[in-house]
C-alpha cells in the first residue's frame, strides 16, 4: 500500500486535512466516469498535480505529470497522423485513453496514501464521527498488514527448508497442497499474534464503547475551506450534467 | 465433528452479548488484513497476463475463503462479514463508486444469510461465503455500466468502425463470465476452507 | 493494595486447559514489588491475568473467590475502569503494540482513557524524560529491535500513570542490555512508589530490587522468599524447584570436551550482506569446527540472525560458503541446513506431528516415530501440532529437521521464555545430537545454556566477526564478564533510505549548485548536437519534394549546422571543464570527511592494518570514483534529457517508430539491468580478492628482504601466486557471467537502426507513411543513438560508485575510540588500574589486572614475551578500548579525557623511533612545538646524543632520511629519549627502550633514563632485568595476570617466576661465544 508512517514533512509547504483529501478522492471519482473530454480532464489533473506538489512530494508530483503530459501528447499524436493498423491504434488509444481517465484517481489516492500518517488518518475519522465499531477495525488493518508481510517472510523461508517450492509450475502441479502450505502457518501465526494483541489492547483500557481522543489533531483550515468549496463545486457540476443528461 | 451443527459456544462468566465487543472488532480487523494482502498478492500476480486477470476471482475465492469463515467463527455475530466487506471496499475503492455499494451490498446479504442460519448451520456459513467472493466481480462493474457511455462516445470521436470493434471486444458476456468466476470460486472456497477447519482448526481446537 | 482472597479459575471456553489456579490467598501491598516464580504451567500468567482483569472479561472459564484491588472487585468492573489502575506488559514484544508508530503507542493508553491532548502531550514528555525515550520518538515500530519495542511497551504503560504494573516475563525476548534497561525502568518505577508484580523466569536481574519471590507450584502458593533467602539457594536446590539462576556469576560450567578436528564443518570466506543500500555484515573468516555447538552472542541489531540466514542460503549475500570442504551455492546451503525460528508457528504445516515429521523427508514411518521418541514426542504423534506447548513445538521443529536428514542445524533463541526444566531438557536434546548432526549453531541470549552445553562462542558486533573462542574456564569467565557488563546504550540507527544518487550529492555538499549548473550546460551542448540532424533532414526533405538545392539557398542550413556543432563543442568543453571542477570539490569533501574519522579510531586498530591499505583507500580508492563523478552526474542527465526531447520529435513524426524505438530500448535496458544484477553477486568477491592481493603484493615487496636472507622464496612466492591467482579466477567468473548478456546487448539492442529501417520500409510500402518523415525518423535515430549508448554506460557507474563510497566508509566503521571532552582533571599524576580485560582478536590477552602506581616512583613490568606487558602499556596511552574495567590517572578515568589532554600528561617511547622527513631539530621539537631551539639542544645533551648530532653533515639541520641511514639503532633511540625530555610530560612509559642498544651505548642510556625520570611517574618494561632492578616496584606478568609483586629483593626471596627470569637473564648477560677456559 505504500503508507509512510513518518514522511518527510519538511518539504510540503501546505497541509491539508485528511478529509479534504477524502473530499478530493471522490469527486475524482465523479470526475473520471463523467467526464468525457479531454481538456477537462487535462486542467482537474494539473491541479491535481499542483496539490500533489504542494503538499511535499516534488519529484513524484513532477514525474507523474510528465508521465501524463506525454500520454496526452501521444494520443495527440496518433490522432492527428492517423495511419497505422486499426488493430494497433485501438490497442494503443484504449490502453492510454483508460490510463489518462484513472490518472485522477489515481493522483488523489497517492494524495491519501503518501502524505496522511495514519494517526491523522483515524483521527479525521474520529472527527467525521464514523463509529468505533469501524475505526478500530481499520486501525487494526494497518497495523496488521506489516505483521502479514512478516510472518509470510517467515513462512517462505521456513518453506524453503522443508523443500517446499513456490515456484509456479510447483504450485500449477498441486494447488491444493500449496494453498495448504500457505495458509495453514499464515493463520495459525495470525491468530496467535491476533489473540495477544487483543489482549494487549484491552488489558490497557480500549474499549469499542467509550470515546477515544487522540493526540493528533485535524483541524480544517483556511486552504481547505477553499480547495473543499472548489472541488465540491467540480463534483456539483458534473453530477448536474448527468442527471439533466446535457451533451458534451 | 458432526456435520450439520457446530460445536455451541461454551456458557461464559456473563451471557453473550449480541452486540460486536472490542475484542471481536480486532478480530476482524486483523482478518481484513489478512484477507486483503493475500487478495491484493493473487490480484497483482494474475494482473500480469491479461487472461488471467479475468480468472483472478477463483484464486481469490479458493485462497480467501478459509480466511473468511475463520474470521466470522470466531466471532459469531453480526457484523464481521459487513466489516470484512467494507475494508474490502475502502481498498478497491478505485473501481468507482457502483464497486463500493456492489461489495457493502453483497458482504450485506452474506451477514442476513449467516443470521438465518442462527449462526450454527455450517451450509449457511459456506452459502454465505459464496455471496460475499461476489464482491471480487464488483470492480467489473464499473466498467460493464460505464461501458455504455464510453462507447457512444468513442464512436462519436473516432467514428463507427472504431466503435464497432470496441463493442465486439467488450462484449457483456464478459462481465457475465466474472460473475460466474466468482460463484465458482466461491464455491470452490468455502469446501477447501470447510476442509481445512475441520482437518486443521478444529483438531488444534481454535475454532 | 491487592488482595485475592481464595481465588479458584480452571481455563475453559472454547480454548479450554482445565487448568488454573486453586485457593490462593495473596495480599500485595502499596510499593511493593513481587516476583511471582515457578515452573511454566505454575499459574503464575494466571495470577497476572487476576490482577489486570483479562480473567474473566477476556480469558474465560469459572472463577470463584475476588480479586480486589483497593477494595474493588475487578473481576467485576469494566476492563477500562480496571486499566486506569492497573498497567500491564505482556511478553511477545511484536504483537503488544498496537501502533505502527512509536509516538502513537506511547500515547495509546492515555488516548483510550479519554484525557485531553494537552494532558496526554505533558505525559508523553515525562515519559520520555523519565524513561529516556527520546532516540525512539517518531519512529516506524517495526525496524524497532525485540528490547527496544519493550521500551516503548513500559513508556507506554507508564505514561497512563497507573499505581499499579503487572510484568508478564518482561525479559523473556531481550538481549542482555535490553534487560539492564529494564531493570533501570524499574528502579525508577519502584521509586515512584508504585507496586510492581513481575511474573518471571530470570531472576538474576531482580535480585536487587524485589521485596518478595512467590513460588507458585501446580496452581498453588508454596513458598515465600525474600532476596536473601533465595540468593543463598545453592544451584541444585535452584533446579530442584524448578527456578533459574540467581546471579550470573555463579552459574556453573561443565566444560565440554572436543576432539580437535583439522577440518572444518563450515567455513566463511569474505561475506558481506547488505539490505536496502545499507551494508549489515562484513565478515573475513570464520571456521567453526566439526560436531562443535556453537553460541553465537552479541547485541541486537548486530546481525546475528542475519548471518544465521545468510549462511544457510536464505538471504543473498557475497563471497563464499563452504559446508566441510566443499563450497556450495545458496539452494545447495538450503538443502543441507535448517534454521529452526523463534516463532515456531511459521513452520508447522501438516494437522499431526508425525505427517509434520515425515513433510517431503526421504524417511520410513517407523525411523519417524523413532526419532519423535527419541525427544520425547512418542505419545503425541496424533496431535496437531498447534495444540502443543511450546516446547514441543520446537521439537517438532527439531524432529523434522533430523528426518530430513539435515546436517547443519540453527536455532534462532531457543530457550527463550523457557523454564529451568525446559531449557535444561533442551541441552539435553542438543548434546543427543551432537554426533548425529555436522554442526549445531544456536544464537542465543541465555548464559545458563551457554555454559550448560555450548563448545565454543562466536561474538559478533556490528557486523563484524569480534571474538571466537572455546568455552573452556576462561572462556567461560568472558562469558559472564560479557553478560555482567554493563556498558552504555546503543539505540538501533533510523534505517538510511537514501537512494544512491543522494549519498553521492550528500558528499558534494556546497558543490552541489556547480553540479546542476554543469548539467545545464551539458543538456544545451546535447542539444546542439542533435539539432544538425534535424537540418539535415530538412535539406533531404528538399530534395526529395524536389526542390531545387543549390549551394546558395542552403546556406543558412549549412551555417546553422557549423554554428551548431561550434556550440556544442563550447559547451560540452565548459560543462566538463565546471562538472570536473566539482567533482574534484567533492573529492576533497570525502577525503576530509575519511580523514576525520581515521583519526577517531583507535590508535591499536590503524596500525593494525598493513599501511598499503590505507594508503590505497586514500589515494587510489578516492581518486577512482573522480572520473566517474565528473562525467556521471552532468552527461548522464544531459544525455536523458536530449534522447527525450528527440522521442518527442519522433513521436511527432511517426509514432509507429517511435513506440517501436522505445520497445527496443526498454528492452536494450532490461537486459544491460539484468546483467548487472546477474554480475553484482561476483563483484563484491571481486573486489575483496583485489584487495586481498593488494595487500599481498605489499608485503611480498616488503618483505623481500628477509625472504632473502631466510631463503623462504618458495613460501613467498608461493603465496604470492595464488593471490593472483584468485584474483584472476574471481575476475573471469565475473566477467564469465556478464559475458553472454554485454554481447546479446552489444549485437542485438545497440543498433536501434536494425529495426527501425525494415520496419519503416515495411510502413512505407503499406502507405502508413511518406518518405519525408522516414528520413526524419532515420536520422534523427542516428543522432540519438550514441548519446543512448553513453547514457547506458553511466547508468551501471552509478552503483560502482556508490559501491566505492560504503567500502570506503566501511573500512573505517569500526567503533571509534571512547574518548571524551574533559581536560585533565586528577588530583595526581599516580595511575590506577582497577580489574583490566582486554582481549585482542580471540583471545584474552589481559585478564582482570589492577596494580596502583603512585605518584613519582617508578614501576617495572616485566614477564615472558606474550604476557601482556606492552598490551598494558599500550591501553594506558588509550590505544585500544578495554573490554572492561577501568584506567584512571589521578582518579580520573582516562576515557573520559580528551586524547590531547591524555597524550599532554603522558611521554611513551617505544622500541622504534619513527623519524620524520625533516631536520634533526624538527624531529626533535616534535615534543613540544614551541621550543627554542636552545631548549632542544639542551635536551639533546641529556639525552646524550648532541654529540653524534653535531657530527653529521649538517648538524641539527640535517634531514633525518639522510641521517638515519647513518644513524643506529640506539642513536635513533636517544633521539627518541631527547623528544621525550623536551616534552616533559608527568608520566614516562619506557617500552622496551633499551631494546636495540650494544653495551659501550647502554650505559649512556642508563645515565640518559636516569635524567629523566627524576621526579616523574614511570613505568617501564623491559626484559633485562639488571636494568630495572632499581624500580621501587616490579611488577612480574604471567598470562595476562600479576604473578607477584614488590621491590626486587622481595621478590627474589618470595616469587619463584621471578627468581626463575633473574636467573635466566643473568645467563644472557654473561653468555660468551665460546667459554674462556680458566686455567
Amino acid at each position: 500500500m505504500g503508507f509512510d508512517v513518518y514522511d518527510d514533512e519538511s518539504k510540503a509547504l501546505l497541509h491539508f486535512d485528511p478529509r479534504t483529501k477524502f473530499m478530493l478522492f471522490v469527486t475524482s471519482l465523479i470526475v473520471s466516469v463523467n467526464c468525457f473530454d479531454l481538456m477537462p480532464l487535462l486542467i482537474y489533473s494539473v491541479f491535481l498535480c499542483a496539490i500533489y506538489f504542494l503538499c511535499g512530494k516534488r519529484m513524484q508530483a513532477v514525474k507523474l505529470f510528465a508521465a501524463f503530459a506525454f500520454l496526452t501528447y501521444l494520443k495527440f499524436a496518433m490522432e492527428r497522423a492517423g495511419t497505422g493498423a486499426p488493430v494497433v491504434v485501438m490497442i494503443f488509444s484504449t490502453l492510454i485513453t483508460v490510463f489518462l481517465f484513472f490518472f485522477p484517481v489515481l493522483i488523489s489516492l497517492m494524495l491519501i496514501t503518501k502524505t496522511t500518517r495514519i494517526n491523522q488518518f483515524l483521527a479525521a475519522f474520529q472527527a467525521m464521527h464514523l463509529p468505533n465499531a469501524l475505526i478500530i477495525p481499520l486501525a487494526v488493518m494497518f497495523r496488521f498488514i506489516p505483521t502479514v508481510q512478516e510472518e509470510w517472510q517467515g513462512i517462505r523461508k521456513a518453506m524453503a527448508f522443508r523443500g517446499i517450492s513456490m515456484e509456479p509450475a510447483a504450485i500449477l502441479r498441486a494447488p491444493m497442497k500449496t494453498v495448504e502450505y500457505i495458509l495453514i502457518p499464515l493463520l495459525f501465526s495470525t491468530i496467535s499474534v491476533m489473540e495477544e494483541l487483543a489482549a494487549a489492547a484491552l488489558a490497557r483500557g480500549m474499549d469499542s464503547e467509550k470515546k477515544r481522543t487522540s493526540c493528533e489533531t485535524v483541524k480544517l483550515r483556511v486552504h481547505d475551506d477553499l480547495v473543499m468549496l472548489v472541488f465540491l463545486g467540480i463534483a456539483g457540476y458534473f453530477v448536474y450534467r448527468k442527471i439533466t443528461g446535457g451533451a458534451a | 465433528m458432526s456435520k450439520k451443527e457446530l460445536k455451541p459456544e461454551q456458557t461464559a462468566a456473563k451471557p453473550a452479548s449480541k452486540k460486536m465487543r472490542t475484542k471481536e472488532l480486532i478480530y476482524a480487523g486483523a482478518f481484513g488484513a489478512l484477507y486483503i494482502v493475500l487478495m491484493m498478492v493473487i490480484v497483482m500476480s494474475f494482473g500480469m497476463v491479461p487472461i488471467l486477470y479475468i480468472i483472478a476471482p477463483i484464486a481469490v475465492g479458493l485462497v480467501c475463503g478459509t480466511v473468511y469463515l475463520l474470521c466470522v467463527l470466531k466471532v459469531r455475530k453480526f457484523g464481521a462479514a459487513l466489516i470484512l466487506g467494507i475494508l474490502f471496499a475502502l481498498m478497491t475503492a478505485n473501481g468507482g463508486i457502483w464497486s463500493i455499494c456492489g461489495v457493502i451490498a453483497s458482504a450485506l446479504i452474506a451477514e442476513v444469510v449467516m443470521l438465518l442460519g442462527k449462526y450454527k448451520s455450517k451450509f449457511m456459513y459456506l452459502l454465505s461465503f459464496v455471496i460475499f467472493n461476489l464482491n471480487m466481480a464488483c470492480p467489473y462493474l464499473a466498467l460493464a455500466t460505464a461501458k455504455d457511455a464510453f462507447i457512444q462516445r468513442s464512436r462519436e470521436y473516432y467514428g463507427d468502425k472504431y466503435a464497432d470493434g470496441i463493442a465486439a471486444l467488450a462484449t457483456d458476456w464478459i462481465w457475465f463470465a466474472v460473475l460466474g468466476f466468482a460463484i465458482i470460486g466461491g464455491i470452490l472456497g468455502s469446501l477447501v476452507a470447510s476442509r481445512l477447519i475441520r482437518k486443521h482448526f478444529e483438531k488444534a481446537g481454535v475454532v | 493494595m491487592i488482595e485475592l482472597k481464595n481465588v479458584d479459575f480452571h481455563y475453559g471456553g472454547e480454548n479450554g486447559t482445565g487448568d488454573g489456579v486453586d485457593a490462593l490467598n495473596l495480599t500485595i501491598h502499596d510499593g511493593e514489588i513481587v516476583v511471582l516464580c515457578g515452573e511454566s504451567g505454575c499459574g503464575k500468567t494466571t495470577v497476572t491475568r487476576l490482577i489486570n482483569g483479562l480473567i474473566p472479561h477476556f480469558y474465560e472459564g469459572e472463577l470463584l473467590g475476588e480479586v480486589l484491588i483497593d477494595g474493588v472487585n475487578v473481576s467485576q468492573s469494566e476492563l477500562s475502569e480496571t486499566a486506569k489502575k492497573v498497567g500491564s506488559v505482556f511478553q511477545n514484544p511484536k504483537s503488544q503494540f498496537f501502533n505502527i508508530d512509536t509516538t502513537g503507542e506511547l500515547t495509546f493508553g492515555c488516548e483510550n482513557l479519554g484525557m485531553p491532548p494537552a494532558e496526554i502531550a505533558r505525559r508523553l514528555e515525562k515519559t520520555k524524560d523519565d524513561l529516556k525515550l527520546s532516540a525512539l520518538m517518531n519512529r516506524n515500530i517495526f525496524e524497532l529491535s525485540g528490547g527496544e519495542k519493550q521500551q516503548i511497551a513500559c513508556g507506554s504503560v507508564y505514561a497512563t500513570e497507573p499505581d499499579i504494573f503487572v510484568m508478564d516475563e518482561p525479559s523473556s525476548n531481550l538481549d542482555q542490555k535490553a534487560v539492564h534497561r529494564l531493570h533501570d525502568t524499574l528502579c525508577k518505577m519502584k521509586q515512584a512508589g508504585k507496586t510492581i508484580v513481575i511474573s518471571e523466569h530470570r531472576l538474576h536481574f531482580l535480585t536487587d530490587i524485589a521485596d518478595r519471590f512467590i513460588y507458585l507450584n501446580d496452581g498453588r502458593i508454596e513458598r515465600e522468599f525474600t532476596c536473601e533467602e533465595i540468593m543463598q539457594l545453592s544451584a541444585e536446590a535452584l533446579s530442584g524447584l524448578g527456578l533459574r539462576c540467581t546471579s550470573i556469576s555463579q552459574i556453573p560450567c561443565a566444560p565440554q570436551p572436543l576432539n580437535q578436528q583439522k577440518k572444518p564443518a563450515l567455513e566463511v570466506l569474505d561475506l558481506s550482506c547488505s539490505r536496502q543500500n545499507a551494508r549489515i555484515l562484513d565478515i573475513d573468516r570464520i571456521r567453526l569446527p566439526e560436531h562443535g555447538i556453537i553460541a553465537v552472542i552479541g547485541d541486537n541489531g548486530c546481525g546475528k540472525s542475519t548471518l544465521a540466514e545468510a549462511l544457510c542460503g536464505l538471504l543473498p549475500c557475497d563471497g563464499s560458503v563452504s559446508f566441510g570442504e566443499a563450497y556450495l551455492d545458496a539452494k545447495q546451503r538450503q538443502k543441507q541446513s535448517y534454521l529452526v525460528m523463534q516463532d515456531v508457528n511459521r513452520q508447522l504445516f501438516s494437522d499431526s506431528v508425525l505427517e509434520e515429521v515425515m513433510l517431503n523427508a526421504d524417511v520410513t514411518e517407523h525411523d519417524a516415530k523413532s526419532t519423535l521418541s527419541a525427544l520425547g514426542l512418542g505419545d503425541y504423534t496424533d496431535r496437531h501440532p498447534a495444540s502443543l506447548s511450546g516446547g514441543q513445538k520446537q521439537r517438532t521443529a527439531i524432529a523434522a529437521a533430523l528426518c530430513a536428514g539435515k546436517e547443519i542445524l540453527f536455532y534462532d533463541e531457543p530457550t527463550s521464555g523457557l523454564d529451568c526444566r525446559g531449557m535444561e531438557r533442551f541441552a539435553a536434546l542438543l548434546h543427543d545430537t551432537q554426533q548425529r548432526v555436522r554442526l549445531s549453531v544456536i544464537i542465543t541470549h541465555d548464559p545458563e545454556l551457554i555454559l550448560r552445553c555450548c563448545t565454543h562462542v562466536l561474538h559478533l558486533a556490528n557486523g563484524r566477526v569480534s571474538a571466537f573462542y572455546p568455552i573452556d574456564l576462561a572462556g567461560a569467565e568472558r562469558v559472564r564478564s560479557y553478560f555482567l557488563a554493563k556498558s552504555e546504550d546503543s539505540t538501533s540507527k533510523k534505517r538510511d533510505h537514501t537512494s544512491q544518487v543522494g549519498k553521492i550529492l550528500q558528499y558534494a555538499g556546497d558543490h552541489r549548485k556547480t553540479v546542476c549548473f554543469a548539467a545545464f550546460l551539458m543538456i544545451l551542448g546535447a542539444a546542439a548536437s542533435v539539432t544538425p540532424y534535424g537540418i539535415v533532414s530538412i535539406l533531404a526533405n528538399r530534395l526529395l519534394t524536389g526542390e531545387s538545392v543549390t549551394l546558395q539557398n542552403s546556406m543558412p542550413l549549412i551555417g546553422g549546422i557549423l554554428l551548431c556543432e561550434i556550440l556544442y563543442a563550447v559547451l560540452y568543453m565548459q560543462g566538463l571543464k565546471v562538472s570536473h571542477h566539482a567533482a574534484f570539490g567533492t573529492l576533497e569533501n570525502i577525503r576530509c570527511r575519511l580523514q576525520e574519522k581515521l583519526e577517531a579510531q583507535p590508535l591499536g586498530s590503524i596500525t593494525e592494518r598493513p599501511s598499503g591499505e590505507i594508503k590505497k583507500l586514500f589515494t587510489e580508492d578516492i581518486e577512482s570514483i573522480e572520473m566517474l563523478l565528473a562525467h556521471m552526474i552532468p552527461e548522464g542527465l544531459a544525455n536523458l534529457f536530449v534522447p527525450a526531447a528527440a522521442l518527442l520529435l519522433l513521436i511527432a513524426a511517426d509514432w509507429q517508430l517511435a513506440v517501436l524505438t522505445v520497445l527496443m530500448v526498454l528492452i536494450g535496458l532490461s537486459i544491460s539491468k539484468q546483467m548487472y544484477k546477474v554480475g553484482m553477486d561476483r563483484m563484491g568477491s571481486y573486489f575483496a580478492s583485489a584487495r586481498r592481493m593488494n595487500n599481498e603484493i605489499v608485503e611480498y615487496v616488503g618483505g623481500m628482504e628477509v625472504v632473502r636472507v631466510f631463503n623462504r622464496q618458495n613460501d613467498s612466492d608461493a603465496k604470492f601466486e595464488k593471490a593472483v591467482r584468485e584474483y584472476r579466477d574471481f575476475a573471469l567468473d565475473w566477467y564469465r557471467v556478464s559475458w553472454p548478456w554485454m554481447a546479446l546487448y552489444g549485437s542485438v539492442f545497440s543498433h536501434i537502426v536494425l529495426y527501425t529501417l525494415p520496419f519503416g520500409g515495411l510502413l512505407i510500402l503499406l502507405g502508413q507513411l511518406d518518405v519525408t518523415r522516414y528520413l526524419l525518423a532515420l536520422i534523427l535515430s542516428f543522432g540519438i543513438g550514441p548519446l543512448l549508448l553513453h547514457c547506458m554506460s553511466f547508468v551501471g557507474a552509478i552503483p560502482q560508485v556508490s559501491y566505492k563510497l560504503q567500502s570506503l566508509e566501511r573500512a573505517l566503521d569500526t567503533p571509534p575510540l571512547k574518548a571524551g571532552d574533559a581536560a585533565f582533571s586528577g588530583t595526581d599524576h599516580s595511575i590506577r588500574f582497577e580489574d583490566v580485560h582486554f582481549s585482542y582478536r580471540d583471545t584474552e590477552v589481559i585478564k582482570g589486572v589492577s596494580f596502583e602506581v603512585p605518584q613519582g616512583t617508578t614501576f617495572a613490568l616485566i614477564g615472558h614475551s606474550g604476557s601482556g606487558k606492552s598490551t598494558l602499556a599500550k591501553l594506558l596511552v588509550h590505544y585500544y578500548d578495554l573490554n572492561s574495567g577501568r584506567i584512571s590517572i589521578g582518579g580520573q578515568n582516562i576515557c573520559d579525557l580528551t586524547q590531547d589532554a591524555l597524550n599532554a600528561q603522558i611521554a611513551y617511547v617505544s622500541q622504534d623511533a619513527f623519524l620524520f622527513n625533516k631536520s634533526i631539530m624538527e624531529n626533535i621539537r616534535i615534543g613540544r612545538k614551541d621550543a627554542a631551539d636552545e631548549d632542544v639542544m639542551a635536551a639533546a645533551k641529556l639525552a646524550e646524543c648532541d654529540d653524534f648530532i653535531r657530527s653529521l653533515p649538517q648538524g641539527y639541520d640535517t634531514p633525518a632520511g639522510l641521517a638515519g641511514s647513518m644513524l643506529s639503532g640506539g642513536q635513533k633511540q636517544r633521539i627518541a629519549f631527547a623528544r621525550a625530555i623536551l616534552k616533559d610530560a608527568p608520566i614516562i612509559v619506557l617500552d622496551e627502550a633499551t631494546a636495540f642498544v650494544d653495551a659501550e651505548n647502554e650505559q649512556k642510556m642508563r645515565r640518559a633514563i636516569s635524567r629523566i625520570t627524576q621526579g616523574k611517574t614511570v613505568i617501564i618494561i623491559a626484559h633485562k632485568l639488571r636494568s630495572v632492578q632499581d624500580a621501587d616496584r616490579i611488577l612480574v606478568l604471567r598470562d595476562g595476570q600479576i604473578a607477584a609483586q614488590g621491590t626486587h629483593d622481595a621478590l627474589y626471596q618470595t616469587s619463584e617466576d621471578y627468581r626463575r627470569l633473574w636467573d635466566i637473564s643473568a645467563q644472557t648477560q654473561d653468555w660468551k661465544l665460546k667459554q674462556e677456559v680458566t686455567a
